[in-house]
């Protein structure tokens, strides 16, 4: 029963990063803070909105479980902006330097970056998707919609995280890394319809969701937590996904295959 | 996994230009052999670090070839990587993670497996006296205990060249002196090649096998540290005379030195010092040439060159931008001009 056993590097990496996550607990409540409070502030604010005919004629039925996925990509995009500045430290640190030294397959670092990424977004977007089901919101597809909307969700935070690593593996910078991640994270909530149904957002924002990737995950969620599941948009959603996936995801690995120059 | 001949480290004209121009190396070549400890010493901004980057495949050449263990650094990278270990100047350890853990992710990384980590990790602790740090996370040990840690990490997948940027900067004498005695162990014991930088000249003199001298991007000497010593003159004799009046007979007696390298006469009052091969094999005949010429001596003094005086005679100066040397004028200047510290 020997403990002797090949070590996948990605497991270990992913384990390594997971750990610095739990020993900085504040870390975690910082992504998770805004989006909690947001979900309760807004949800207030706006929450006569459900009581228009409007929003009910597009067949939402609470404001509290329509604005719930929202704010679950908001935490994405908060960790996500994280797993880049944890590059940059490493970076920093000479941990990197570590890490690309070793015969591991650069990829591999990226691998156990955001595997680790994975497991914080799902647990954050679980606790999100908890305080709503605490707040009273109910899904409308149930346990599978949830489920869906947390898996959705977390997928997006990857593929989000691989952009802030792009950034971080480019510019080598904390300050530079930290302003581009900010400035990315409000704009990309706000040009979806995070806060108000799609239909009822002017011309010119629909049109720039449409280029969103988290406008599609924001989406396919209200609809899984408020208005009932709608198979052409998860199509629309995977596609999104599956094309943002495809650009970035090479993309930090190839950043981290030249890291070393 | 490759034919244990040739030398471990080579390097064939490597040129660094850097993004905008600057030239960090011009055309360094050398040869280090398996088994030896190698030290690289040079003013700061000479290009030890570049060659260092190079060597561990963290920096590509510009131009000319690295190869360790036969592995070319640039095309081979992956094959070099397997061969190697590297603590640079900043320390590289995760503060978030324990000293024990530290150590076993960089044997999981390097291809250990899983107890063979853990034991290694074990050992090092040990071997570094940090036993008692080995669950404390490495963000609350002092300085000195995480640059012994980042040292211990180079170590834990047992490499066969070792490359070490300035090492003993920032570790106390005790730590220095165990590390030097851990590294002529592995030297010795293990075969391991040990490739460092260093500012402290007198460690490089006493624990290097042979040392390179860079200036300015350029190699400017290679050889041991007696060899070094022996072409600045590797000893000093300074003859006060007694009476200032002999000085040109004393002089000129002194030219017949067995093992004179360089006199200098010196004004009123100075001694007339010769530079010598062997400071102790040339003090009893300096003794009898003046004495056959019956010139009074009031005093002689004897020391070794010390491979300072090797630096200095090879890059025309201290280490540059070091403020103890260079004194309080010229670090300023060094401020205010930007200059890399390193």
């Amino acid at each position: 029963m020997s403990r002797d056993v090949k070590v996948f590097v990605p497991v270990a990496l992913s384990a390594r990063n997971l750990l610095r996550n739990l020993r900085t607990p504040m870390l975690v409540a910082a992504s998770l803070a805004q989006p909690v409070i947001w979900l309760v502030l807004f949800s207030q604010i706006f929450g006569a909105l459900a009581g228009t005919t409007a929003f009910e004629r597009l067949g939402y039925q609470s404001y509290l479980a329509f604005f719930t996925p929202g704010m679950v990509v908001l935490s994405m995009l908060f960790t996500a902006l994280q797993s880049g500045m944890a590059t940059v430290t490493d970076i920093g640190s000479g941990m990197m330097d570590k890490l690309l030294i070793s015969p591991i397959r650069r990829s591999a670092i990226l691998a156990g970056r955001v595997a680790a990424d994975a497991i914080t977004m799902l647990v954050q977007a679980a606790i999100i998707l908890g305080a709503a089901l605490l707040m009273g919101a109910r899904p409308r597809t149930g346990w599978p919609g949830a489920l869906a909307l947390l898996a959705c969700a977390t997928a997006f935070g990857v593929v989000w995280a691989c952009l802030a690593n792009l950034i971080a593996l480019r510019t080598r910078n904390a300050e530079l890394t930290m302003v581009a991640g900010l400035f990315l994270t409000l704009p990309t909530l706000f040009l979806t319809p995070a806060f108000f149904p799609k239909p009822l957002l002017p011309g010119w924002l629909q049109a720039a969701a449409a280029g969103n990737p988290a406008a599609y995950v924001i989406e396919t969620g209200q609809q899984l937590m408020s208005s009932g599941n709608d198979w052409g948009q998860d199509l629309r959603t995977l596609i999104a996904l599956a094309a943002a996936g495809l650009v970035l995801v090479p993309a930090a690995a190839a950043a981290f295959r030249a890291a070393a120059r | 996994m490759q034919a244990q001949t040739g030398p471990a480290i080579e390097a064939d004209h490597l040129v660094k230009v850097y993004p905008g121009g600057k030239t960090a190396l011009g055309g360094v070549s050398f040869a280090v052999g398996r088994g030896e400890i190698f030290g690289f010493l040079g003013p700061n901004g000479s290009g030890k670090t570049t060659t260092v980057r190079i060597l561990v495949t963290l920096l590509r050449a510009t131009r000319g070839a690295g190869r360790v263990a036969g592995f070319d650094t640039a095309r081979e990278a992956h094959l070099v990587r397997r061969v190697i270990g590297y603590a640079g100047q900043s320390v590289g350890v995760d503060d978030d993670l324990t000293a024990s853990e530290n150590l076993a992710v960089t044997g999981f990384i390097h291809g250990l497996r899983h107890d063979e980590s853990w034991r290694r990790a074990a050992e090092l602790l040990g071997d570094f006296s940090l036993a008692g740090a080995g669950n404390v996370r490495a963000g609350r040990l002092s300085g000195g205990l995480r640059r012994r840690l980042d040292l211990a990490q180079a170590l834990v997948h047992r490499p066969e060249v070792l490359f070490l940027d300035e090492p003993t900067t920032g570790l106390d004498p005790q730590s220095r002196n165990a590390l030097w005695h851990q590294l002529r162990g592995l030297s010795r014991d293990g075969g391991t090649t040990v490739f460092l930088t260093t500012q402290y000249l007198e460690e490089a003199d006493r624990a290097c096998d042979r040392v390179a001298i860079l200036d300015g991007g350029r190699l400017v000497r290679v050889g041991t540290p007696a060899s070094l010593k022996e072409e600045v003159g590797g000893g000093r004799l300074a003859v006060m005379l007694g009476d200032e009046a002999d000085r040109p007979r004393a002089t000129r007696a002194l030219g017949y030195l067995p093992g004179l390298v360089r006199l200098e006469p010196g004004g009123a009052g100075d001694p007339v010092v010769a530079y010598v091969r062997d400071a102790r094999a040339s003090a009893a005949p300096v003794v009898g040439l003046l004495s056959a010429e019956g010139i009074g001596v009031a005093a002689l003094d004897q020391a070794q060159a010390s491979l300072d005086d090797v630096f200095l005679r090879y890059t025309g100066d201290r280490p540059r931008g070091e403020p103890a040397l260079a004194g309080a004028v010229s670090s300023v200047f060094v401020a205010a001009h930007g200059r890399r510290r390193r």
